[in-house]
């Protein structure tokens, strides 16, 4: 039905194409640990797809980039105006660059959110907003990936 | 700058006669005189030129230009080398900013600087300026900003303040100067006067001080002051105290952000915020979302970056504001979490990836349950492909050791592990399509079906003292599968260049829970039975003007949707905008809010919003704004109606030297 | 040809034609074709050249060149139709598309006035054509670095 498995793209990294390497996000968010959640998650996507390509380092191509914001904003509020949802985001910049001669293969700012519910107990709704973080960061992992392989 | 034009390029002269003594470098012309060169344009009646020192002597009518900016006068004396000159009478205008300058007197000092002599300045257009100020002398610096001593701010012709010394920038990015009043009333706090002053101390430093007068409340003074160092290193402070007259005591709050990046991998971190007392924002905030936060949170953070691991600690303050409580007391802080996250690293040649969160957590609270917890979690993820199908199954160990006092449950040493273990199959298939379309010739759908198995041991927790839900972590037993899917098109411009945009994301997902419990922390509404609701999470950008949002939860047990949410977004290029939310969850929440800006009717522009609680069945907030923007200054009425209280504010915002600065008037 | 007296006013002036006509009753001496006139360092080509001579003493009173004519003197050079080199003011009036040049700057108008000692040209324009220049600031201030 002219549906293939998806072919990386950029750089040719992946599946006998040149070694990739994902060095640690910055993280320019008052945020701490994000960087870390949203490169392992990276990570996780690129190696269930290309498996013996993705290096620790040395890889012929990097994909780095940067947290660049976080924030939590209310979105809904009950009868008596208290807040019941918050919805937390997360915008990052990622680049990929072949390291031979420095090209920036792509470079893009991808953004994503997810709800939470508000807690009475705020240690109990951080436990929601860390789910939410690793929630997100999974969606901009998956992005991400997705730019990567843009060449159509 | 002056020498923009070529260096060293010809300087044209033509006029009805001429004079030209090539031995004296003189060059006396005169009748329409237009001289050009070096980026400059000057007409004048009469114009000496020396081509020898390059300097021009220009009387009656002098018009010169250069790069859009304007100045007119009766005599001009100019060196075009080192871009110095004196005007008599002069009237500059400055394009970018539209700054008018008129002085009796007018110095070209350098490239970039001029003295101004009983100079007038607005940036008005036409003969009588709506507004001004009026100076003894000015030092403007282009591109950074103007000092006025003596200074007098007219309405019209009316002088209506006077300033022994003033600020106001010209030509700058940052907008700066004098922010400008605001009056309003409203019912908390009578009659509302605000005067911002925005101070460009340097480049890389600036302040606004605000006034703000409240007749039912008292006398308040804010400071917002922003600073930048090297490295990328910056911070702000933000202060507000206002002597409560109906409390008879000082209330107010402080906010304080720093980062400093020691170096690529360290860097600190502070994002201070504390109130004097607990109904602060509700009696002086504004904004939704301030007035009606209810809580306030404190950190410091300390981040160390390695190849593959990263180590922070955090010291996080909580104050929980809500009303039906007395204190912070019970409130239970985090002072520090100390965090060692390990990235997933290949182990060998192996397909084998091994992970690790580790967090060590000082739970501190003046009563109730106190103590430490150390929790250490490794994971091996092995991945597989075979053709299409895209494997990866993990296993780990979870061990968490306490030590606990102050409470009733769970005091002295305890400890307790757990294993957890899981498996993904998926695919990733992508098809693309030839549209036909010349803007947008290809679309691409990326399907991605993906089933999770997850499994968590079941393992009795009640000894563990109970600080936050990682110390009742549920056995799952539980298999989700979904369907994601992606649809990006790409876009070539006129210009031939070509773009890849996102146009929808759309993921369906269900779970089915073979034994066990189960604790969804992303959810208001979760009936646990076996089959987990239908969950939709779809975002599209079918427009660069327009952005929606869906997510939903049907629960198919009941035939009913459990919660939904729908958003949209859209602004088009001249100043309309359109924003709408809804959010329901079933027996908790059910909100609608919405925004819209209509700039239809230049010059006025008015902006409505709303937030509806279909709970109260009324509106729990709406605003009006209306905005009248003249050539060089603009008044915005605005009327907000809160549950508890109603506001009324008149805003001036002279164009150009002073427009709306973000001064947080309570 | 033969050398005129006038004392440049005193220098003699040498004219070189290809024909002479001379007319004494109105005391004018025609030359045509290419013709030059020099008079120390100022030369004046021109199609045609009329002298004209006062009554007593036979002084050059002045002298009319027309079509093609090009003054030199030093690096000073101006064009034109027609040209009156008036002996006693010492300066020549050139008319019809007057340009005058001097090293790179360069000057015209419809009427230039050339005063052969000063160094000195006077342009005015008219309601068809405007006096233009073209200075080329001197060399000396450039190259120093005195410049910002």
């Amino acid at each position: 039905c002219g549906y293939h498995t998806m072919m990386p793209a950029r750089g040719e990294f992946g599946r006998g194409g040149k070694t990739i390497e994902v060095s640690i996000f910055a993280n320019r968010t008052y945020r701490p640990n994000i960087e870390a959640v949203i490169t392992d998650s990276i990570i996780d996507e690129l190696v269930r797809r290309e498996g013996a390509q993705v290096v620790n380092s040395g890889g012929e191509i990097v994909l780095s980039g940067t947290v660049l914001s976080y924030g939590t904003a209310a979105v809904s509020y009950t009868a008596t105006d208290t807040v019941k949802e918050y919805r937390a985001t997360i915008t990052t910049e990622a680049t990929l660059r072949r390291v031979g001669d420095g090209k920036v293969l792509w470079k893009g700012i991808v953004s994503a959110n997810t709800v939470f519910p508000a807690n009475d107990d705020l240690v109990l709704q951080q436990n929601s907003e860390d789910d939410a973080i690793r929630a997100i960061c999974r969606k901009l992992a998956q992005q991400i990936y997705l730019h990567t392989t843009e060449d159509f | 700058a002056f020498g923009q034009g070529d260096e060293t390029g010809p300087i044209r002269i033509e006029a009805d006669t001429l004079t030209h003594e090539a031995a004296r470098d003189l060059v006396e012309a005169s009748g329409n005189v237009r001289i050009n060169g070096r980026g400059i344009t000057l007409l004048s009646d009469q114009a000496r030129l020396n081509t020898g020192s390059e300097e021009a002597e220009a009387s009656g009518n002098v018009i010169l230009m250069r790069d859009g900016d304007l100045l007119r006068a009766q005599r001009l004396k100019l060196n075009y080398q080192d871009e110095t000159g004196e005007v008599d009478s002069g009237d500059a205008f400055i394009r970018k900013g539209n700054f008018h300058l008129r002085a009796a007197r007018m110095i070209k000092a350098g490239p970039e600087s001029y003295h101004v002599e009983h100079g007038s300045f607005t940036t008005c257009d036409g003969d009588t300026p709506s507004w001004k100020f009026s100076a003894s002398d000015v030092d403007v610096t282009l591109g950074d900003y103007a000092t006025g001593r003596n200074a007098l701010f007219y309405l019209a012709d009316v002088p209506v303040f006077y300033f022994p010394y003033l600020v106001f920038p010209v030509k700058r990015e940052r907008q700066s100067g004098f922010l400008t009043p605001r009056g309003g009333n409203s019912s908390k706090k009578g009659f509302t006067f605000n005067l911002g002053y925005y101070w460009a101390i340097s480049p890389s430093q600036d302040a606004t001080i605000t006034l703000d007068i409240q007749t039912k409340r008292g006398e308040g003074l804010g400071l917002d002051y922003r600073y930048l160092l090297t490295r990328g290193s910056e911070g702000s402070f933000r202060g507000y105290v206002i002597y409560d007259t109906t409390q008879q005591r000082f209330r107010g709050e402080v906010s304080q952000k720093h980062v400093q990046n020691f170096s690529d991998t360290l860097d600190l971190k502070s994002d201070i915020n504390l109130v004097s007392d607990r109904n602060f924002y509700r009696d002086f905030a504004e904004q939704t979302g301030v007035y009606n936060q209810n809580s306030l949170e404190s950190t410091l953070s300390l981040t160390k970056r390695f190849h593959r691991q990263v180590l922070s600690g955090e010291f996080r303050y909580m104050e929980d504001l809500r009303d039906n409580i007395a204190d912070n007391s019970k409130t239970l802080q985090k002072l520090p979490t100390i965090t060692l996250t390990g990235i997933r690293q290949q182990l060998g040649s192996l397909p084998l990836f091994l992970s690790y969160d580790s967090s060590f957590t000082n739970f501190y609270r003046e009563d109730g349950i106190r103590g430490e917890r150390l929790a250490l979690q490794p994971t091996l993820t092995a991945y597989g492909k075979v053709d299409a199908l895209e494997l990866s199954a993990w296993a780990g160990y979870q061990e968490r050791l306490y030590n606990a006092y102050g409470g009733d449950i769970g005091k002295g040493y305890h400890g307790v592990g757990l294993f957890t273990a899981g498996g993904t199959v998926s695919s990733t298939l992508a098809r693309v399509y030839e549209t036909g379309n010349a803007a947008m010739p290809r679309l691409r759908h990326v399907l991605i079906p993906e089933i999770r198995y997850n499994f968590v041991q079941d393992k009795n927790q009640e000894t563990v003292p109970f600080f936050d839900y990682y110390d009742r972590v549920v056995h799952e037993n539980r298999i989700v599968y979904s369907l994601t899917n992606y649809l990006t098109g790409k876009f070539v411009g006129s210009d031939g260049s070509s773009e890849y945009r996102d146009l929808l994301y759309l993921r369906l997902s269900q779970g089915y829970e073979f034994s066990g419990t189960r604790r969804d922390l992303l959810t208001l509404v979760d009936d646990r039975h076996p089959f987990t609701d239908v969950m939709l999470d779809a975002a599209a950008q079918p427009l660069k003007q327009l952005s929606l949002g869906l997510d939903a939860r049907y629960n198919p047990y009941q035939s009913h949707f459990s919660t939904a949410g729908v958003s949209a977004d859209f602004h088009d290029d001249d100043g309309n905008a359109l924003g709408f939310g809804y959010r329901f969850a079933r027996g908790e929440v059910n909100y609608l809010e919405g925004k819209a800006v209509v700039a239809l009717v230049k010059p006025f522009t008015f902006t409505y919003t709303g937030r509806y609680s279909a709970d109260l069945g009324d509106f729990l907030e709406s605003s009006y704004a209306l905005e009248y923007r003249h050539q060089c200054w603009s008044v915005t009425f605005s009327y907000r109606d809160r549950l508890d209280n109603r506001e009324f504010f008149v805003n001036f915002a002279l164009a150009g030297i002073g427009s709306l600065g973000s001064i947080r008037a309570f | 040809a033969q050398p005129l007296s006038g004392d440049r006013g005193g220098q003699p002036i040498t004219i070189k034609s290809n024909e002479l006509a001379t007319d004494s009753k109105s005391r004018t001496a025609t030359f045509s074709g290419n013709v030059t006139a020099r008079q120390g360092d100022l030369t004046i080509y021109a199609d045609r050249l009329t002298v004209y001579y006062l009554a007593k003493g036979g002084e050059v009173e002045k002298v009319e060149a027309s079509g093609n004519v090009r003054v030199v003197q030093g690096d000073r050079l101006a064009t034109a139709r027609e040209g009156v080199y008036l002996n006693k003011e010492q300066k020549i009036v050139l008319t019809g598309e007057p340009k005058v040049f001097q090293g790179e700057n360069a000057v015209s108008g419809k009427v230039i006035t050339y005063y052969v000692n000063e160094q000195k040209s006077v342009v005015t324009g008219g309601a068809d054509a405007r006096v233009e220049a073209v200075i080329h600031p001197k060399e000396k201030g450039k190259d120093d670095g005195k410049k910002r």
